[in-house]
């Protein structure tokens, strides 16, 4: 019979631990969650302040941290991906156009343009490679952080080229004169990226419908149509969710939470993946893009050039 | 002496039963309630911003500077 009470003895002791030991993890999983939402918030609080035109020319690590893992959360799916790959296109394409329109009008002045050339070669080349990038490849995050990051960086370069050339007060009057500039194909991006969006934003009324518990469609549809703005989707849905119970609209809260932290978990470590091998990958896509210049006869970043008048 | 033993296996069995119950029902609300306030209260406005995370907007636009 002793031996028995020991036995019992000796389980009681296990299970205690077992016990502590499930809590402690608990408390850790606690932990870890409160640790990324630090460093989330941390993040997006700098992270709002993207493009504020403070490139470091020498090392864009410290900019990508912060200006693209906001943008990289959708990307988690392909659709994200797409989205922002056509983003990045749009505003390089735009920018080229730009830059075309610039050197038109230095070159009608009379300006030495072969370095600002030069950069827009190099950009037409960064164009097609976002063109030629695949959403739905493993690396896409890290394909759309690098092509962004040249893009940032070519320019910055045309920029301060320009900067150069003319001084501040010639480059307000250029500003001007290039103000109202919308192509028809800078138009046709536009409604592409938007239908994109609408898709996305479709899926995730779907997903927001299966977590409220709603099998109305008549919202979604709304909105494919373009009857109802993604505003008026949003106000519709939060109406939904605080007309429900306290404890349903809190189990809600909760798994929304779950889901935006899971997303800010990806952005977070394809962020911090990209940054491996950084300045290798963008150092061999310059040599890249310097050789294919070369060879297509364009002017080639670097090559000498001579500054205005 | 054998009811004696047997009623306090019977108490251990109780109370282990009682803190495994309680250790899990607890890690099971932890997982469910992490994120919610310790007042229980969810803001309208908390709701929201989680409702509006989960969109993006139709004007949203990669930024990579300007050429001027």
């Amino acid at each position: 019979m002793r031996k028995i009470l020991g036995m019992c003895m000796v389980l009681v002791l296990m299970v205690s631990f077992c016990s502590l030991a499930f809590a402690n993890l608990g408390v850790e999983n606690k932990v870890e969650v409160y640790e990324l939402k630090m460093k989330y918030n941390g993040l997006t609080a700098v992270g709002n302040d993207t493009d504020n035109d403070t490139d470091d020319p020498d090392g864009n690590e410290s900019e990508i941290d912060l200006t693209a893992e906001s943008e990289i959360e959708i990307m988690n799916n392909t659709l994200g991906a797409e989205i922002r790959l056509l983003q990045l296109e749009k505003a390089i394409l735009k920018n080229l156009l730009k830059g075309e329109r610039v050197i038109a009008v230095l070159q009608a002045m009379g300006y030495n343009t072969t370095e600002l050339e030069g950069i827009l070669d190099e950009m037409r080349l960064l164009l097609e490679e976002v063109q030629t990038a695949n959403a739905s490849d493993n690396d896409s995050v890290q394909q759309f952080i690098d092509l962004k990051s040249d893009a940032k960086k070519l320019t910055t370069e045309f920029r301060d080229a320009i900067r150069d050339l003319l001084g501040d007060i010639k480059i307000k009057e250029l500003k001007e004169q290039l103000k109202e500039m919308v192509g028809d194909e800078l138009q046709n991006y536009t409604k592409r990226i938007q239908n994109k969006i609408k898709q996305f934003n479709r899926n995730q009324i779907h997903k927001l419908y299966g977590l409220i518990g709603v099998t109305n469609e008549s919202l979604a549809e709304a909105y494919k149509n373009g009857t109802v703005s993604t505003e008026e989707v949003k106000a519709q849905i939060n109406k939904m969710v605080n007309m429900m119970i306290k404890e349903k609209r809190n189990q809600l809260f909760s798994e929304l939470k779950k889901e935006n932290i899971n997303n800010q978990a990806f952005a977070d470590e394809e962020g911090e993946n990209a940054m491996l091998n950084f300045n290798e990958r963008q150092q061999n896509r310059e040599n890249n893009r310097s050789e294919k210049a070369n060879n297509q006869g364009g002017n080639g970043k670097g090559k000498g050039h001579q500054n205005g008048q | 002496m054998d009811k004696k033993i047997l009623s306090l296996s019977l108490l251990l069995i109780i109370v282990i039963a009682v803190t495994v119950a309680y250790v899990t029902t607890n890690q099971l609300v932890d997982d469910q309630q992490s994120y919610i306030p310790e007042n229980g209260d969810v803001t309208e406005e908390e709701i929201f911003n989680e409702i509006d995370g989960f969109f993006v907007s139709e004007d949203d636009e990669v930024e990579i500077g300007e050429m001027i």
